[in-house]
């Protein structure tokens, strides 16, 4: 009796690390995406900031919706000569470079703005592929699409998960714009 | 200010690296006696660049046509492209199944007498004339082909149409419906304006736009023995303008093309003028 206590007491603690290795059930995997989305930087592009009280804060009203439809953006303002070569929206919403003037998405299910029509398949592949559903257009900068990359199928899945559990917002997110042709 | 930060991160992302398939055209076996020529009926639009095309199946073996609108071909089946500009040939695209179930692609540029691969990441030509051609890396490639119904684009019943009979009738089809023997695989059209638009559609845009494709609701891929979907005038609006542009950010298709295809865009108009003025 005295060997089978401690062996037993090892076969619990092995059986709960095995447990901990599953794959996490569907209301874990939701949190696991929130812990995700929240400490690793989505939330500061895709929730367009306002002015509070204490200064710039995310506006929950709209959040992970993307740049707001409707926004009046003013012509892009001139740099000058040198290193800066980017400009952002005070929303950080809206980001200008060589590339052209690119527009944060709409991450909520939404089904007609935004993801509400996209698989967990679609979502996965866009990371793998940096391209939008894994087949069509490069997403653009400042997307850093190389990094998310790094993540595991799990935890794209578990982002997954808990973007299709937030409120759908209904914005339509303006298209991207060209740079400019190069003079000839 | 994160932002930023997560600015220097910035990479290209991963592709894919393939790096079996030979470094010259001319070990493809390209040249070899089973080769066979084949044309789609509706061709892509590629900047008006000429194009020819060959398949190659593993001797004795067939394509499964069971799914009439996704045909599943046998390991070792290779397929070509080749692009021509002004009388020039400058690019060949290869793909290749292999025994693992997973496609190869590979771009050969032109160079005298054969073709050396071109980097997986792409290359941009200058033309004589001054004329910028791009050569897809094998992203681009796996962008259209790879999730489509059949990676391959061409070689499908619909597109080969008249000349599937022949095929059944070699021995090359299996599965396949038998009243293809004497009866090539069409779909129902109205007229020949539709048959042609619609075939343009299919040809052009259905390789990602298909029930299961792009979570978008416009379907343009036509089935064996079908109607086409029904547009609406909001989809004819917003296909035009997609097809009349080449904002590379709006334009449609997405890849391939920097050039607008006149004669197709109105082809579509004409088609899509009941829709649009509704």
């Amino acid at each position: 009796m005295k060997v089978l206590i401690p062996l037993l007491t090892l076969l619990s603690a092995l059986a709960q690390t095995c447990q901990a290795a599953e794959p996490p059930a569907q209301r874990d995997r939701v949190e696991r995406g929130r812990y995700i989305v929240h400490t690793s930087a989505c939330m500061d592009c895709h929730t367009p900031l306002k002015l509070g009280p204490n200064g710039p804060e995310p506006d929950m009203s709209r959040l992970l919706s993307g740049h707001p439809q409707g926004m009046v953006m003013t012509p892009l303002p001139k740099l000058p000569e040198g290193p800066w070569n980017m400009v952002g929206a005070a929303t950080l919403t809206a980001w200008a470079g060589p590339w052209g003037v690119s527009f944060t998405a709409n991450l909520t299910p939404d089904p007609e703005t935004g993801l509400g029509r996209w698989s967990e398949q679609d979502f996965v592949q866009t990371f793998r592929t940096g391209r939008h559903l894994g087949r069509g257009r490069e997403v653009l900068p400042p997307m850093p699409i190389a990094v998310y990359n790094q993540m595991t199928d799990d935890d794209l899945k578990a982002v997954f998960a808990y973007l299709k559990s937030l409120p759908p917002i209904r914005n339509k997110v303006p298209e991207p714009i060209a740079p400019p042709a190069p003079a000839k | 200010m994160q932002a930023f930060i997560l600015l220097l991160s910035l990479a290209a992302a991963a592709l894919p690296v393939h790096a079996t398939l030979p470094e010259r055209l001319s070990q493809t076996g390209l040249d070899d006696a089973s080769v066979r020529v084949f044309e789609p009926r509706f061709a892509l639009w590629s900047d008006g660049a000429a194009k020819r095309r060959w398949i190659a199946l593993p001797p004795g073996a067939q394509v499964d046509a069971s799914q009439p609108d996704a045909w599943r071909f046998p390991a070792g089946t290779r397929l070509w492209k080749e692009f021509s500009v002004d009388g020039r040939r400058v690019e060949t695209r290869h793909i290749v199944l292999g025994a693992d179930g997973r496609w190869e692609f590979a771009s050969y540029v032109w160079d005298g007498d054969d073709a050396v691969r071109a980097p997986a990441r792409g290359q941009t030509l200058t033309l004589p004339g001054g004329k910028t051609y791009t050569v897809p890396s094998v992203g681009d490639c796996m962008a259209c082909h790879a999730g489509a119904r059949s990676p391959v684009l061409g070689f499908a019943a619909l597109q080969l149409g008249p000349a599937v009979p022949t095929l059944m009738r070699e021995g090359l089809l299996k599965g396949a419906p038998p009243s293809w023997a004497t009866q090539a695989p069409d779909f129902a059209a109205a007229n020949p304006a539709e048959q042609a638009a619609r075939g343009y559609l299919h040809g052009n845009c259905g390789h990602c736009h298909f029930d299961g494709g792009v979570p978008v609701p416009l379907r343009l891929a036509l089935d064996v023995g079908g109607r086409p979907a029904p547009v609406s005038a909001d989809q004819a609006a917003h296909v035009l303008r997609r097809a009349g542009s080449r904002n590379p950010y709006v334009q449609m298709p997405p890849l391939g093309t920097r050039e607008i295809d006149a004669q197709g865009l109105a082809l579509l108009a004409h088609h899509f003028k009941p829709e649009t003025q509704k």
